[in-house]
């Protein structure tokens, strides 16, 4: 498809400032550009940028991740840039974090832009039927990566240099201050559900974390690249990443939205015993239950937080995606339900 | 014609059957799918809405009673959703607030109070909740469609 006079005047200008960027680059241009749908949190465009480097063409692949007028979530771009080189760091797959600008001067807003990784397809969310045979191996990968994300050194990473760290006493009260605060902020209605949670958690919160470790933050299906054959190629979106607890990772990807109802296996891809014996061997952590069942309450609680964030982000035509109604809505109700239906038993119902 | 759940339903699965599939690869595509669903969605949900905050106001107003608190006025000179759903608010917070009161209380009354709210909860977010298209299925039935008419 050819290009929009919009998306053709992204195109000159980043092809215009990756000339400035990469040492010895003359000609560039943007061969290609594509914008791809479902990252609310950040416009994010395909491109395939062309030039010349000592006389050689070269053909580069990339993604632009630029500040939409307002998103899903509201992350800096620094911290998911920051996450991504402290993984590369530490050899999990994710792509080279390459330019990060701050400023709009350039093309309009702050952006990021890091090299595409061309073997892989996303896993789409609510189709998990689409990764058999390869369900079980690609469910050992997301439990053996979740794991080193969790062993990954937190101090010297490159993270530790733009945010701050919990103590392993705080970091679940600060993610659980922070997510009523968005529901605070953004909730349209009164929230009786997301509101009985939240003073449940408070009342009976998690053992202290065992470390402070590196949390993606929103590490589930629809989030990484594989090659339909079994592996996971690449982890992405890292917007969401934080210092906390490594069970908010694994409650999180375990989440019955994302497990497609499937509470016999986690995240609907591995039997539970084979995922937490992945995840042991990979964190160097013991599996608690009451840890994990906690941040598996939270996480339903969170995606509450986003979901409303989200919504209000459309009822406000701050941003119009129709994606953003779709969360408000149908995967609030969801949440809500699956709440409902697990506190409930709590509560001699 | 005013069937409004039967056009809604149409135009939502035209969206997504027929014309998505010409922005193939495209960012539009997203946008095309996510509002038919939204559509098939609303037709769904556009006949009970009524009828469910009716019903969930008159659960609550039950509550708050056997609670112990005044639910106020809750009936509607009009049936407008515009007109129902601020006193459905109302009333939320209101349980809330009751909920809030009573769920630490140890007393065989306030705990079977609370597991009441709870129940209500459950029944309502089972109410709430819409069901995901199936798309395999509508596929197949716009393919038979083709199919018998050539």
């Amino acid at each position: 498809m050819t290009m929009t006079a919009e998306e053709q005047r992204l195109a000159d200008a980043f092809a215009a400032y990756a000339e400035t960027r990469i040492e010895g680059a003359s000609e560039a241009r943007v061969k290609h550009l594509s914008r791809i749908h479902g990252g609310a949190s950040r416009e994010t465009y395909s491109i395939d940028l062309k030039y010349k480097l000592n006389g050689e063409k070269v053909t580069l692949g990339l993604i632009l991740r630029r500040d939409p007028p307002d998103s899903l979530v509201d992350t800096e771009r620094k911290v998911e840039f920051a996450a991504i080189r402290s993984m590369k760091e530490a050899d999990l797959p994710v792509p080279e974090a390459l330019f990060l600008e701050e400023d709009g001067a350039h093309l309009g807003a702050p952006f990021f832009v890091m090299e595409r990784i061309e073997k892989g397809v996303p896993a789409q969310p609510f189709q998990l039927d689409a990764l058999d045979p390869f369900r079980e191996s690609i469910g050992r990968d997301v439990f053996r990566h979740i794991g080193r994300i969790a062993a990954v050194p937190v101090e010297g990473s490159p993270l530790a240099d733009v945010i701050d760290m919990p103590t392993i006493d705080t970091c679940w009260s600060r993610e659980l201050d922070y997510w009523e605060g968005e529901i605070d902020k953004h909730a349209r209605r009164p929230e009786p559900i997301a509101r009985a949670a939240i003073r449940h958690l408070r009342r009976n919160p998690p053992p202290p974390a065992k470390r402070i470790s590196i949390v993606h933050g929103d590490y589930r299906i629809g989030n990484f690249l594989h090659n339909e054959a079994g592996k996971i190629t690449a982890v992405l979106d890292w917007e969401m990443a934080h210092f906390g607890d490594p069970y908010e990772d694994f409650a999180w990807v375990c989440d019955p939205l994302w497990s497609g109802g499937d509470i016999q296996n986690a995240a609907g891809l591995l039997p539970w015993p084979e995922a937490i014996a992945e995840w042991e061997i990979s964190s160097g952590l013991k599996f608690d239950f009451a840890a994990y069942e906690w941040w598996s309450l939270f996480s339903s609680v969170k995606a509450i937080g986003i979901w409303i964030s989200s919504g209000r982000t459309f009822a406000d035509a701050k941003n119009d995606d129709p994606i953003l109604a779709w969360s408000g809505w149908f995967t609030h109700a969801a949440h809500e339900r699956i709440l409902a239906a697990r506190l409930a038993t709590k509560y001699r119902v | 014609m005013s069937d409004i759940p039967m056009i809604l339903e149409r135009v939502g699965k035209k969206l997504i059957i027929d014309v998505a599939p010409h922005f193939d690869g495209h960012y539009a595509a997203g946008h095309v799918t996510m509002a038919g669903l939204l559509s098939v969605m609303a037709s769904e949900c556009f006949d009970g809405l009524v009828d469910r905050l009716l019903s969930e106001i008159a659960d609550m107003r039950t509550l708050l009673i056997d609670g112990g608190r005044d639910p106020g006025d809750t009936r509607s000179l009009s049936m407008k959703i515009s007109a129902i759903q601020p006193t459905h608010d109302r009333l939320s917070a209101e349980l809330i607030a009751l909920q809030e009161d009573i769920e630490t209380k140890t007393d065989e009354v306030s705990k079977s109070l609370n597991a009441r709210i709870w129940q209500f909860f459950v029944e309502g977010s089972e109410a709430r909740m819409p069901a995901l298209p199936n798309f395999a299925e509508a596929r197949a039935a716009a393919a038979a469609d083709i199919k018998a008419s050539e």
